[in-house]
């Protein structure tokens, strides 16, 4: 009605002509009149206006002045025209007007002040179209409220989805590491079958020599292809008989070994069911550690050596094998212990193990090399995960520079001292992870250097390196507390070997990993190797490339290897504690689980494994390093 | 370099020395050596050369070169002073560092005037009682000791150059 009038194209803020509308003229005009005072008038301020009475103010003004008498009505214009209603209970002091009075107050509206009554006018735009905008407006935000919240589940959704997949992705590397830790131990049982194999082949080609003792075949037999040795009947050589005959001897036996070789060639090549066959501790370890005779005297040894020498040179070291010009067989652990094997007692080990070698070219081994070429191997230095500080003790400077270019080649922090006494002092106010002990020496001499240090140091091996091999001096070493004997003058295998045994500890990965790849090169390593040691009377090995870390296997003497087989251990501690890290770093989660950082957020992730790391081994922290990198976005 | 410069100073030197001492003279031949020089050994050591250039190697070879004068010179003196055991423990000193580089007559030598100095015989196993017998046994062995040692150092000097 009024509205309606009033309203005409709702256009509040249009029509300047008629400035304030009759409804505000009304309203003015209604309060000015005082015989309504008791039922609605000014507030006292003036600024709004009260209805006292509404039923009053119902029943008789609103029909006067609005021609209605509505008052829900009267309260809807009254909005309209933008007025507010206050409440009086809100007003401390109560309602000073009453219980049931309506308080309206407008800006313009004031007592006094016609003029302002201009200024008030209907709110923008129609008045029914605002309430539907308001209905609107809220059915809009409760739309956009609802694509709000099905973006959120949807990302939630995707997010759901890429944790599973994150996690079966987990799962499938966690197995692929399990699968290879088992490829890998079985490789390793591979290995140790075949090593059994090859003892029985040694024990059988032993027996063969001890069938041919008087033949005497020299050491080293010089040629690669036995065949070309002339089928002369051997002179029977005595030691002393050097120079003479080692193609002799060596022919003479190859006729009789012909027979065994090509049975052992078999063997060889049957590997597969032999592997399964035959379970036979390997009686070679025991030869391979002994190598020659060590039950009469390292005497002999030295007349053996000079004998294989001087047999050797006219095959001008035509191996390629480098003939250890002394007592040179290679590093053995030679513990009062280990029996010795009696058959080489001759110290006549003229097997040559090599023409097998070429012979079983089927088995992919390599052949010795040619003659006259001199085969330059590389020097690969084990995989430390820390280098190890090994203290060499020596006086002599030709050999200690030597030794020490060695042990740096090998990628070992290398110190030095010139005598046992300067030795002793450095053991004790440093750490070591090995030492080499030259045994005489000026001031103080290795073995009493030796029974110092293991006074206040029981742990650090000491190695003695000497010439004198005899069997007297080597208990004497082991009594005065060193370890192990590396003779002189030393081998690059032999340093080589003494490293992975001692310090095995502080390779990467406990040198597991590369196996798989050079297993064939690993079994031509063992049988050439274990071979040269028969042929030469324990002679240094050839010089092939560093071992594999299985082949350290092989010398090292306690056959617990299995127990300290790292396959199990180590990387699946890693695999624990660096998957607990990635984790978080992953999600974002701030569910971050249990780890020895003991991280509670994200945000702290790195930090947290930055203080974990210490608590954690080497390995799992470079692990965690790169996690830690991956969180730090 | 400073060290080579001495270095060959003392090559010369020590190659007038040797000239006026030994009395043969095999011509230089490689494949000769191979007895005397344990070329398997040997290569070790020049395995560790880190290239070509060979210091590494040189420098060891010199170095034994100057130790190996030094003791032949200690050693005579040693005979003069008829002191066995001075002389075995020179013997067993130079022995290792020819070991080490394959020198292998060198080495025998070394090894045989040890054992001699402490009493033995030349196989270390006999025993000598008599010291005169010792000395003139080290005389003799030093001899030849040194002109195994002229074919060797005349190797490595053709070698290094």
């Amino acid at each position: 009605m009024e509205g309606n009038s009033s309203g005409g194209g709702g256009t509040g803020g249009g029509s300047a002509a008629s400035s304030s509308s009759d409804f505000v003229r009304k309203l003015y005009k209604m309060l000015e009149d005082p015989t309504h005072r008791h039922t609605v008038r000014w507030s006292d301020a003036g600024d709004s206006f009260i209805v006292v009475d509404t039923n009053e103010f119902t029943r008789n003004i609103l029909p006067n002045h609005f021609k209605h008498s509505n008052f829900a009505s009267f309260v809807r214009q009254l909005n309209k025209y933008d007025f507010h209603k206050i409440r009086n209970n809100e007003e401390g002091g109560g309602s000073s007007y009453g219980h049931q009075t309506w308080e309206f107050k407008h800006p313009d509206f004031q007592m006094n002040n016609v003029d302002n009554l201009d200024n008030i006018r209907r709110k923008a735009p129609a008045p029914r179209k605002q309430p539907q905008q308001n209905e609107d407006g809220g059915v809009q935000q409760i739309e956009e409220l609802n694509s709000q919240v099905q973006e959120l589940s949807k990302v939630n959704q995707e997010m759901t989805n890429q944790v599973q997949r994150l996690a079966s992705d987990n799962h499938a590397v966690i197995q692929e590491l399990n699968t290879m830790q088992h490829v890998l131990q079985q490789h390793d049982e591979r290995v140790r079958i075949q090593e059994k194999v090859i003892n029985n082949i040694m024990v059988y080609l032993q027996k063969l020599d001890d069938e041919m003792k008087e033949m005497r075949p020299i050491g080293g037999v010089a040629s690669q292809h036995r065949h070309d040795n002339d089928g002369r009947p051997s002179a029977p050589v005595s030691p002393e008989d050097s120079v003479t005959g080692p193609a002799a001897g060596a022919s003479a036996s190859r006729e009789h070994l012909s027979t065994p070789l090509q049975r052992a060639q078999m063997l060889l090549n049957n590997h597969p069911e032999i592997l399964d066959a035959n379970p036979s501790i390997g009686r070679f370890r025991g030869l391979s550690q002994s190598g020659p005779s060590e039950t009469a005297d390292y005497n002999d040894f030295g007349a053996v050596n000079r004998l294989a020498q001087n047999g050797q040179r006219p095959a001008a070291l035509s191996n390629g094998i480098p003939t250890v010009p002394e007592d040179g067989s290679a590093t053995f652990a030679i513990s009062p212990g280990t029996t010795m094997v009696e058959p080489f007692s001759n110290g006549s080990l003229g097997y040559p193990m090599q023409p097998p070698h070429h012979e079983n070219g089927g088995l992919g081994i390599r052949g010795r090399p040619a003659p006259s070429r001199k085969r330059s191997t590389p020097f690969v230095p084990p995989n430390w995960q820390t280098p190890p500080r090994v203290l060499l003790v020596e006086d002599d400077p030709t050999c200690a520079r030597i030794g020490s270019k060695f042990l740096q080649t090998a990628e070992c922090s290398v110190d030095m001292a010139s005598n046992g006494l300067i030795a002793a002092n450095k053991l004790n106010s440093g750490k070591y992870d090995l030492v080499l002990m030259d045994i005489v020496m000026p001031q103080l001499d290795g073995v009493s250097a030796a029974s110092l240090v293991r006074q206040f140091d029981t742990t650090t091996p000491i190695i003695a390196m000497t010439s004198n091999i005899r069997r007297d001096d080597i208990n004497m070493y082991f009594n005065h507390g060193m370890n192990d004997v590396l003779p002189k003058p030393f081998t690059k295998e032999g340093l080589l070997n003494m490293l992975e045994k001692y310090l095995s500890h502080l390779k990467a990965n406990e040198g597991q990993i590369p196996t798989q790849l050079n297993f064939n090169e690993h079994d031509n390593r063992i049988i050439e190797d274990q071979g040269n040691i028969m042929v030469k009377g324990g002679l240094k090995y050839s010089q092939s490339p560093s071992k594999s870390p299985q082949g350290t296997v092989l010398y090292r003497r306690p056959p617990a290897d299995a127990g300290e087989d790292p396959i199990g251990e180590t990387p699946s501690a890693v695999e624990d504690t660096a998957y607990a890290n990635i984790i978080p770093g992953y999600l974002g989660d701030s569910t971050a689980p249990r780890a020895p950082g003991a991280f509670s957020s994200p945000g702290t992730l790195s930090h947290g494994v930055r203080r974990g790391a210490s608590e954690i081994d080497d390995s799992q922290q470079q692990l965690m390093g790169l996690d830690s990198k991956k969180t730090r976005y | 370099m400073p060290s080579k410069d001495t270095d060959t100073t003392a090559r010369k030197e020590t190659a007038a020395v040797e000239k006026s001492e030994s009395s043969e003279r095999a011509p230089f031949d490689r494949n000769e050596k191979s007895d005397r020089i344990d070329f398997g050994t040997f290569e070790q050591i020049l395995e560790m050369d880190d290239d070509d250039d060979r210091e590494f190697s040189r420098a060891i070879v010199w170095g034994f070169m100057d130790q190996a004068q030094e003791t032949f010179t200690a050693m005579r003196e040693s005979i003069e002073k008829e002191d066995l055991e001075r002389l075995s423990s020179l013997g067993h000193f130079l022995k290792g560092s020819s070991a080490t580089l394959g020198l292998t007559t060198v080495k025998e030598y070394c090894e045989k005037i040890q054992h001699l100095g402490s009493g033995r015989d030349e196989t270390g196993h006999a025993d000598i009682d008599n010291p005169k017998v010792s000395l003139a046994g080290i005389k003799s062995a030093l001899d030849e000791m040194k002109k195994e040692y002229a074919h060797v150092h005349r190797y490595f000097t053709g070698y290094y150059n």
